[in-house]
Order: structure tokens, then sequence, then C-alpha cells
């Protein structure tokens, strides 16, 4: 097998730059913040602290598998061999600079987690996992360089908020407030949890990022930043693939060397 | 295009009463759905009929647990290139009665030629058919046709107080012979059209005469589309038998019956398969070719090819995305939110104009060029990237298009409309959408809702594709269509795609000149010269639709 | 003569080569037997389930959910005459004595495989023969061996054929195909696209190799009969089919095996460049001025054929390691967007299969929906845009799920997989596509 390095994105911008640097796995993502476990099993809002996990099947040894070789080959996640529940941690981010839009969230989960189910529309990401598996990924998801406390929602539903201007505080609008700007702490509190059930105690994510250094992590190109005209690789990179794409429909023998 | 230019900022301004540029604001502090005239109204008819009826109704306080809505601004509309502002309620096709009478016109529309009943006539029966015995004929369908008896003794009829808005036209592209046609029953090709289009219709239709014939829009409303050509063929054979004096049970009048039923009619729309299970003249069978042949925007101002397009685009966006996909397919209400955004607010059209004036500058006027690939990423990568940045620099553009599927829409709806207008060649234009598409999900890293995207990933691939069930002229697409049968807020612009290629070249009509004259009828209901102030009207509650009942109900 | 110079090493389902060199126009449908006889079974073999029909006439429960006519049953032991039953089916079908008619008594006389004469079909135009045949024949059968009178003669209809013809299909009824009627086609062609992977997850025995291979043979045999494969689109799918329906030269085990033990959908998408690089199938076009280099191929068919098999491989890695089926749709998006991304190249089946993935994502996640995976089949709006390389990846996704749904492979398929699970050609089609393909070998 020819070496081979992964190149994950192409593109010669700042912001391209940003989406290969978070794509690319063997990059560690800079942890800003700590959330203790029980806060995030407590945002989730899936089970109650020190609860057992639920199961929706028993443990893979218990039950037996089918004799097939894939399953013999494929190591299950933690989660799977115990049984655990499929449930979901869900984001909203904004517009304005946020360190990750919603597909970066997608390619980026499936570079750097296994047996993930991701699903992207414009306002919201959900990821899916088994129960054990999803808590150890969304602490990095929340804990890291790739969240903004004020500018990244975790919401189950009503999560709408991604494409309205920022409040006075600079927050992104959530129609159910499951989180407030404590102007005291200067920082951003979870009241709700993401389903926005009210939770017992606030739980606090930390300060917001300062927009000029969202501005820097950011991987959204945007008119009054990085504009994407700007970045003539990515824009010939799209018209080519939509060019390939179409002439393969036309005649795949056609595309021969272009 | 100068920012005072923009021809979404006045819309803007009144919208969210902020400047449109400002990129902060202040979120629940309008009371709710207090802020909304008309969730008043709706709270206030809900609280009064739940007394009523004594089951509990409308009642925002069931929102989200005692969240209403209304945490931030309720936004009004602006129907594009109007002068009216409505809620967005009045844009639901329940509420308003121009977009249902819009549907049904459409729907209790068939077209049935008439040469082959006249060579049954003269051939197989020996009947002598001339103007007047046609201009007889045509008075009794008229008689006939909104349920009338014409050759029984003994029948029960429908009251013509409930019926008055079912009648038969005819044209003929032969003008000595609608020159004898009594004008009460005439489309009259030369009076409706611009001569340069009248000429091209009448060459089409030669010296064929078709008859138009409307079903009452209450059978529109109580029966399927299937109805329609079944209605119209017992009718027409009835009449047939009562103005020609024919034996009512002889075989050749087997031949009429055939004829008004399969051989000479032309439908709306085609049924479809079981998992869509509708029949004809339902919203899935109509083409857009035919949608956009139904608009008349085109013979009103030639002149303005891109605001003709913008015209068909909102008829697709009320009978694709509202009627269809909204209801007829995911029994959803919610669509209307999301297919405003082409013909509200001004902001398609400044995509759209912007995307004309590149065209014109660039590549000397419309319909000019060959579609190539150099032409299709130009245009497609500038108006993509124009339409994008709008909502960078405006927020409360970004705002008023808050999800994404209403911006990819747009956005390709504008890149899309300006390839058709530089080629006059639909099929270049929806591959010039495609590519914007894909533009626009790298470049904001986010698109549409879960399965927006589906015909646009498929999209590129499948333009040109000549296999069994990818590739079709454009024109000939429509919601059945396999990539386009499940993906809610494309159609709409596809309209105006469709058009675009045809009005930037001056064509009288872009798939069937039949459908583009059958429609061209001041005794139609709705008005298809200007179907967005027609909903504007619509949502004013200004527009009178038919499918009267008062007559057979107790008055309230 | 070969069409086409295309040769592949043929393994089985755990990576053991089995012949080598075989003209990739071995595996296809026109001429491989197995194949073909798959694709007739599929048409010949029918399950009926007698406990059910007994049940039905005992009850008055026929014609649907609820249907239960009052003052109609009748006490028949079907199962406890099961055999005898199955002597007189099995003589009512026969065209001669000789023939390929089978009926095959299963689980103590609960439920029967039939498999219709090919003579029957031969004489007709319709799929629906093997239905329609033994419908009637059973009809027939336990008419006259219960001596069941001129009054009761309706109720067998109902609990044989269900609602039938007030119904365009079955409902209700006993007798099951794989296939279902013509007019639930979505267009013309798509007969073999029906089949639910509930279906094909039970009839492989979970064995996700051979799940997707029973799946891609169907899918694939349905765009020759669709017009798809063919002229200059016939080597696209039969090299889609032979690399990743039948694990050709072994690309989708070994990318799996690569990727098995920690392996994300990333890696597995990184795992199929790098063979691609390794084998020629595609190689630098330009470097550009990020440092980004942009990939060319002069074989589009084939490298459409190695992502594909990429794919497969992303998904039994992502729904493998979860053990469960939901996540196919995700792994059509983003294994495309990543490959896409990593060398500038189109994805499987050109945008087509990440085109099926979003509209699959939301209809297996939204209330849109439609179900889980394993209710999902290539005969659907949602899922008919790919032209044969998603849904085997579904199947795979069924057979892989360890118990996340609560409508199971089980309660969606009912009798029909279980049963046809008895056929060794549905069952185990890698091993006898394989033998075939080296069997006819010398004749391309």
């Amino acid at each position: 097998m020819v070496a081979y390095k992964p190149q994950y994105y192409p593109g010669n911008s700042k912001i391209a730059k940003n989406r290969k640097k978070y794509l690319d796995p063997s990059y560690k993502l800079k942890k800003l913040r700590t959330i203790s476990d029980d806060d995030l099993v407590k945002l989730m809002g899936h089970r109650v602290p020190g609860e057992a996990y639920k199961s929706v099947h028993p443990p893979l040894e218990e039950m037996g598998e089918p004799a097939c070789p894939i399953r013999e080959l494929v190591e299950p996640t933690p989660g799977a061999k115990a049984g655990d529940r499929i449930r979901y941690i869900q984001f909203t981010d904004s517009v304005y600079f946020t360190p990750l839009t919603p597909y970066m969230r997608a390619w980026m989960g499936h570079t750097r987690y296994r047996g993930v189910d991701i699903g992207v529309l414009s306002g919201r990401v959900p990821l899916e996992a088994r129960e054990r598996d999803l808590e150890k990924v969304a602490k990095e998801l929340v804990e890291t360089e790739i969240f903004d406390p004020a500018r990244c929602g975790i919401r189950g539903a009503t999560v709408h908020g991604h494409s309205l201007r920022l409040d006075e505080n600079g927050m992104m609008f959530d129609a159910l407030r499951r989180f407030v700007f404590d102007k005291k702490t200067g920082e951003v509190v979870y009241v709700k949890d993401q389903i926005g059930v009210p939770l017992d105690k606030p739980i606090s994510v930390g300060k917001p990022i300062k927009e000029e250094e969202l501005r820097e992590m950011t991987s959204e190109y945007r008119v009054d930043g990085v504009p994407f005209r700007e970045d003539k690789e990515m824009v010939e990179f799209v018209q080519r693939l939509h060019m390939l794409r179409t002439e393969a429909g036309f005649d795949p023998n056609k595309v021969k060397g272009i | 295009m100068a920012t005072e230019k923009k021809m979404f900022l006045e819309a803007l301004r009144k919208k969210f009463k902020e400047s449109p540029e400002e990129k902060y604001t202040k979120f629940y502090i309008y009371e709710g759905w207090k802020q909304s005239k008309r969730k008043k109204e709706f709270v206030e008819w809900g609280t009064k009929l739940a007394k009523e009826r004594g089951i509990p109704f409308y009642n925002p306080e069931m929102h989200l647990g005692g969240i209403p809505l209304g945490q931030r601004v309720l936004m009004p509309y602006r129907l594009s290139q109007t002068d009216i502002y409505c809620e967005g309620d009045d844009l639901h096709f329940i509420n308003n009665a121009a977009m249902q009478q819009m549907w049904h016109d459409i729907r209790r529309t068939v077209i049935v030629g008439l040469d082959a009943a006249h060579m049954v006539l003269q051939k197989r029966l020996g009947k002598e058919v001339t103007p007047e015995t046609v201009n007889h004929y045509l008075e009794v369908l008229n008689h006939a046709l909104p349920g009338a008896a014409v050759i029984q003794e003994h029948m029960v009829e429908t009251h013509p107080g409930l019926v008055s808005d079912s009648y038969v036209k005819v044209f003929t592209g032969d003008d000595e012979l609608a020159d004898e046609i009594d004008k009460r029953f005439l489309i009259d090709i030369n009076k409706e059209f611009p001569a340069d289009q009248a000429a091209q219709l009448k060459a089409a239709v030669g010296k064929r005469i078709y008859q138009v014939l409307r079903m009452p829009t209450i059978v529109a409303m109580t029966c399927d589309g299937g109805t329609m050509s079944r209605w119209s063929a017992m009718q027409i054979s009835m009449s047939m038998v009562n103005a020609y004096k024919l034996m009512a049970g002889e075989a050749a009048i087997g031949e009429f019956a055939f004829a008004a039923k399969h051989a000479e009619v032309i439908e709306m729309g085609t049924l479809m398969p079981w998992r869509r299970a509708r029949g004809p003249n339902e919203p899935g069978g109509v083409p857009l070719g035919y949608l956009v042949d139904i608009c008349q925007a085109s013979r009103v101002k030639p002149e303005d090819p891109t605001w003709v397009a913008l015209e068909a685009i909102s008829m697709g966006a009320v009978l694709y995305d509202q009627f269809w996909f909204g209801s007829y397919m995911s029994g959803g209400v919610g669509f209307t939110q999301y297919a405003t955004c082409t013909y509200t607010d001004n902001v398609l059209d400044d995509f759209c104009y912007y995307g004309a004036d590149y065209v014109k500058k660039k590549y000397g006027g419309f319909g000019k060029a060959k579609p190539s690939w150099d032409l299709i990423k130009d245009i497609a990568t500038e108006v993509t990237l124009y339409g994008l940045e709008q909502y960078e620099r405006f927020p409360a553009l970004m705002e008023t298009h808050f999800g994404g599927s209403q911006r990819a829409a747009v956005v390709a709806a504008g890149a899309g409309v300006a390839v058709s207008l530089a080629t006059g060649n639909s099929t270049a234009g929806i591959n010039g959408w495609y590519l914007s598409q894909l533009l626009h999900k790298e470049e904001m890293g986010r698109l549409g809702f879960y399965g927006y995207d589906q015909q646009d990933q498929c999209g590129s691939a499948n333009s040109f594709s000549y296999r069994s069930d990818e590739g079709l002229p454009f024109n000939l697409r429509g919601v059945n269509y396999p990539n386009y049968a499940l993906n809610v807020g494309h159609q709409s612009a596809h309209t105006g795609i469709v058009q675009a290629a045809h009005s930037g070249r001056g064509d009288a009509w872009t798939t069937n000149p039949l459908i583009k004259i059958a429609f061209a009828d001041k005794d139609l209901k709705f008005d298809f010269t200007h179907p967005r102030l027609c909903f504007g009207k619509g949502a004013l509650r200004e527009f009178m639709p038919a499918g009267e009942r008062s007559l057979i109900i107790p008055s309230r | 003569m070969a069409k086409y110079p295309d040769k592949v090493d043929l393994y089985d389902d755990r990576g053991r080569v089995f012949a080598s060199k075989v003209p990739v126009e071995a595996l296809s449908p026109l001429r491989n037997p197995a194949m073909q006889k798959i694709i007739s079974y599929v048409k010949q073999c029918v399950s009926v389930n007698l406990e059910g029909i007994e049940k039905a006439l005992a009850t008055g429960e026929v014609g649907g959910k609820w249907c239960i006519i009052r003052g109609r049953s009748l006490k028949l032991d079907l199962v406890k005459n099961a055999e005898s039953i199955a002597d007189s089916l099995k003589s009512c079908l026969q065209v001669t004595k000789d023939d390929d008619t089978e009926v095959k008594v299963l689980k103590g006389g609960k439920h029967l495989l039939v498999k219709v004469p090919a003579k029957r079909l031969n004489a007709g135009v319709e799929y629906t023969t093997g239905f329609t045949a033994t419908a009637a024949a059973l009809c027939c059968t336990i008419v006259e061996n219960f001596k069941v009178n001129l009054w009761d003669a309706d109720l067998i209809h109902a609990a044989v054929w269900g609602r039938y013809p007030q119904t365009m299909e079955p409902l209700g009824g006993n007798v099951s195909s794989l296939l279902s009627v013509p007019q639930q086609n979505e267009g013309m062609g798509y007969a073999l696209r029906n089949v639910p992977c509930a279906h094909i997850a039970l009839i492989t025995k979970k064995n996700a190799m051979n799940a997707a291979a029973l799946s891609s043979i169907l899918e694939q045999a349905a765009m020759f009969e669709m017009g798809d494969a063919i002229g200059n689109f016939e080597r696209l799918h039969l090299l889609g089919l032979a690399y990743q329906g039948l694990n050709a030269n072994n690309l989708v085990y070994d990318i799996v095996k690569e990727n098995s033990k920690t392996g994300t959908l990333g890696d597995v998408a990184i795992s199929t460049v790098k063979r691609a690089i390794a084998d020629g199938v595609i190689k630098p076009l330009e470097k550009k001025p990020s440092g980004y280099t942009a990939y060319t191929t002069e074989d589009l068919n084939k490298w459409n054929a190695y992502a594909a098999a990429g794919l497969l491989a992303g998904t039994m890695v992502t729904c493998g390691s979860a053990r469960s089926m939901q996540h196919c749709p995700s792994v059509f998006i983003y294994f495309n967007d990543l490959i896409e991304r990593e060398t500038g190249l189109p994805g499987v089946d050109f945008g087509r299969v990440a085109g099926t993935g979003v509209e699959m994502a939301f209809f297996s996640h939204s209330i849109y929906g439609g179900g889980n995976p394993a209710v999902f089949h290539g005969n659907h709006i949602v899922t008919r845009h790919s032209k044969g390389y998603a849904i085997p990846c579904v199947a795979a996704a069924v057979a892989l799920d360890a118990g996340t749904v609560i409508y199971t492979p089980e309660k969606i398929s009912g009798v029909v997989g279980e049963t046809l699970s008895e056929v060794p050609e549905l069952r185990e089609p890698l091993r006898y596509v394989n033998e075939a393909a080296v069997s006819i070998h010398g004749g391309i």
C-alpha cells in the first residue's frame, strides 16, 4: 500500500484550513471548559446522573449473535456491547461565526467518532449513538473549542435561532430560553435541559468566546468575514465536482482524465 | 446593485422596524401572539367556538407547554411587486380564497378537441356541421355542462346559483372560423395575446377547433380531479345528441364518448403511481410546463421576462409546495411558512433581476447564448454568491428567510432563472440550480431541512441523463418526476426556470399552446395574469371565489 | 467472447479466495446461472402460512386488521394435515410429474414453502404467477380435501387471498411472495426493487455479506430490467455489482477488516481512496495552491465500483460497530461527502447515493417518516434514486442490528423471510454465484 496522507478538505483560505483542521482526527481539539459528567447527563436529559444505562436489548454476549463474518470482524462499541438505547444530543449553530457549521458537525463527527448517526438540517444537527458512547462524544463536543456557549445551543426541539440576529447580550435566539446570559458572572447558564425541561440547578457552560476569536476559529465563510468567492480553489472545487457528476450522468465512459 | 436599490429593503424595514443591517436585536418582549392581529382573531374565534362545540379548540397556550408563538417579531409579508402586506396566516391556502380558486380553476378545466366529433357527425351520421350548428351546440352545452338535462324527460338538475362558473368556450387558429363563432363562446387569440404571440399560437393550432370546459367549482371542491373529464364527457355527448338530433343509443355515439373521454382530451394533470395514488387533474400530475402555460403573465408584460417568471413561480409555490407537498403528500399544515419565500418581500425578485442584468450585460441579452460549462459555471456561481452575500450583509434578510430551505430555494432559483434567461434552455437552467445548491452547501456549510437536498445531490447527474427514469426535458418534469416526488421547496422556483427559458426568447407558450390559450379567459375567477396580486387580494379578503353554498344552507 | 476486459478475483463471505481472474461478465444477471436461479426463485417461491389460514377460518377474522365477520367461521385442522395438503397442493401445481414443483412442510406444518413450476411462469408474462397459482391451488386443495361446501368457499378465499379483489393487494391474506403486486411498482422494471430489507436480512440469516450480495443481485438485476444497465451504462453496473455486492477482489472485506477495531467512517473513506490509488484506479490530476491534490481517473466506472465497495464497508463498520441499522442513511451522505472532499471525484452513483441518503435520513428520522431501515427497499420515492448502490448497504445494516428497533425485521417480514431462507441459493448467494461464475468462466 502506498504511503498516503489524508487531505480531508480542499481550499486555500483560513476557513478552509479551519475546516480541514477540525476534520483531521489527528488534531486534538482544544479543551476550553469543563462540564462535569453529571451536568452533561442532566443537560441531555436521557437519564438521571448515577442511574444505570437502560437497555434496548440484552448485552451481546448474553444474547448471542447470528453467524456473520462482519459481526465477528467489527468490534462493537462499548454501548453496543452492553445493549444501550440509542439516544441523542442536538446542536444549533448560529450563522454568526460559530466554530462549526452543520455539515462540519457531520463531517467531523464521522472522522472522529465511531458508530455515530448524524443528521444535518440548516439549523440543527442531531447526533445519535449508544448512550454511553454518546456521553463520551458529547463531552468533547461541549468542552472544546468547537462549542461557543452563546452562539451554539444544545437543543432537542424548537431549535430555531441559527439565522436570527443575536440578542443584546450576543446570545442566539431560543424560543424556550433554555440558556440565559448571567450578567454577574459573564457566563452562559442552562436553566432547562435540551428538550426544555427545567433543571433543578442551573448549569454553567462558561463565558462566550469573543467575536474576534470566533472569527479566527470559525468554519463559516461570510461576506463580512472571509468571503467564499475569494477562496477560488473552493469555488472551482465545487464547480468541477458538479461538472463531473453531470458528465458522469450523461456518460461515465467519457469522463477520463478531467 | 447599490444597497439603496436592493428590492427587498423596503419590506425588511416594515417587517422589523429596524435597520436591515443591524446584527443585534431584542427578543421575548413582543407579548407572544398578541402582537398579531390575525392570531388575536384566531384566539377570539377559537374561544367562542370551543364554548359552542364543547370540545377544546384553538388555544395558543397549548404551544410548547405555555410558551406561545411570537417570542420574536411575528413578521408581516409583502406580496412581491405589489403594495400588499399581510400576515403569514393569510397566505395559508385554507385562509386564502384566491389560492383555493387558482387550484379549482386549474382542476376544473378540461380541453377537448371538437374536430373528431365533427368527423363522426359528418362521416358516420351524415350531419352537416356549420358555424351555426357549432354555435347552437355550444349554447346547448352551456346549459348542460353545469349540470342540466338536455335529452331526458324526468331528471334532477343542479341549482344554477351554485354552478354559475361552469361554461364552455372554444378557440381556433383559423381567423375566418373564429369570426363566425358567437363571441360569447370564443377565446379570441387575436384579442387576448400580443400580435407576435397570437401569430405563434394560431400557427400551432391551425384550423382545428378546441373546446375549453370549466366544470363547476363546487364539483372541483367536492369530487376529485378524475371527475372532470368524465363530467365534461357526459355533458358533451348528451349535448351532441341534443344539438344534432342523434339517436342516443347507436354505436356511433360511442365514438363521441371515446373522443370526449379519451382520444381528444387534454387534462391538466396525469395520474400517478400507487404510492402517490392520485388520479388525473390533481396537482402532482401537472407538469411544470403546463403550470407555466396556465400562468398568463407572459401575455400581459412580455417585455419583462423576469417578472413573467416570478409570477409563474408564485403559482408553483402555491400549487406544488402549499397544496401538493404541504397537504396532499405530507398531511402537514406548516409548509406555507416555507413556501412564501419565493413570492414575498421582493427577495427572489432582487436576485432574479440581478441575474437578468448580469446576463444582459455579459451575454448580450436573453436567449442569445448556447449552454456551455463556462456559461453555467459563470452565471450560476455569480448569482448564487450574490444571493448568499445579501443574507450575510443584511441580518434582517437572513431572519426573514429563517429556514435554510428557503434560502436554498431562493438563491438557486435566482441562479436557475438566470441560466434559463441566458440560454433559452430550461434543462440548462435546472443544471445551474443544482450547481447553486452545491455551492450553497459548501459556502454556508448548511443547506435545507433534513431531506431538502435529495434531488440536488442527484440533480447534477440527472440533469442531462437519458436513462429510463432520469432524463426528460425540464418542461415536462413535475412533482411526479422521481427525484422531485417528495421534495418540497423546489418546484415553485422550478416553474420560473421553465418560464424564464421561454419568456427570455419571447415565446408565446412553453410547453402546450392549447393550455396557454385555454387560460387566456377573463371569465375565470382567478386572475392568471397577475397571480401574486390576486393572492394578495385573497390575503386581504378582497377576493370573491366561486363555490357558493349559501343558497342551500341556513343563513348565519 | 467477453464484451468487457475486466477480470476479478472471487472471494467468499469470510475473505477467502475462491477463484482468480474471472471475467466480470460471469457475474452478470444476464449470464450467471445462479443469479438467474435466484431471480427465478424470487418469482417461483411463495410462502404459505397454514396456521394463519386455520386461525382466520376459526375466527372469521379475514381481509385485514379487525375485519371480523360475525357469524362466520370454519374449523379445519390444516396444520395437523399439512403433509396431505402439501401433497395435494404439489400435484395441483405440477404441470408434469418431473417438473420443478416443490412444496416443503416447515415448522411442524405451520408453514409451507412452495416453489411453483417454471413452466407455469413461462406460460404467462407476469411475475405474479407464483402467488396466484399458489393461492388458487391452495383454495382448490382446501375445498377438495376438507369438503368445503358452496356456502363456505368465500371464507376460504378470504383466508387465503385476503381482501383481494376489493383491494389491489391480498390484504390480510396468508400467502406471501417477496414481490408485491405490479401496481405497487414505482415504474417500469421496478419489481425486483420492491423487496424490503427485512426479508433480505432474514433470508440470509443476518449474514451481512450475503444480505448485501442478495440485495445487490436483485437491485442490479432490476437495473437491467429497467433499461438502465445497457449500452454505455452496462459496465458501470457490472462493476458495481461485482465490487460492492459480491466482494470482488475482497475489496469490501479488506476495507472492513482494516477498520474493524477502531475505524471511523472517515477512516473507511480514506482506506478506499488508498486502495484506489494503489490499484491505479485514480491518480493525481493537479496540486492546488493550498497543497490539496485533486484526483482524476481514466475509468470512472471502476472508481464508482471502488467507492460503492467503500460505502458498503463504511456501513458495515459504522452500523456494525453500533450494531444498529439506523445509521445507514448518515453513512450514505457523509461517506460520499468525505470521499468527494478527499479526492475531488464524484461519490457513489455520482451524487445519487448521497441524495438517497438525504431523503432516507429524513424519512427514517422524522415525523414525515416511513419507519426504520428494515422496511426500506429500492421501490420507493425516497430510495429509487440510487441505481442499485444504496439498498445493499441498507440490507447489510439491517442484518447487523442487534435489536435496537421495535418493528424488528422479524415483525416486518412475518413468515416470508424465514420460509425463504430454506432456499440455499437465496440464503447463501455469494457461494452459489461464485460457483456459477466459475462454471461459465470458459464460456466467456
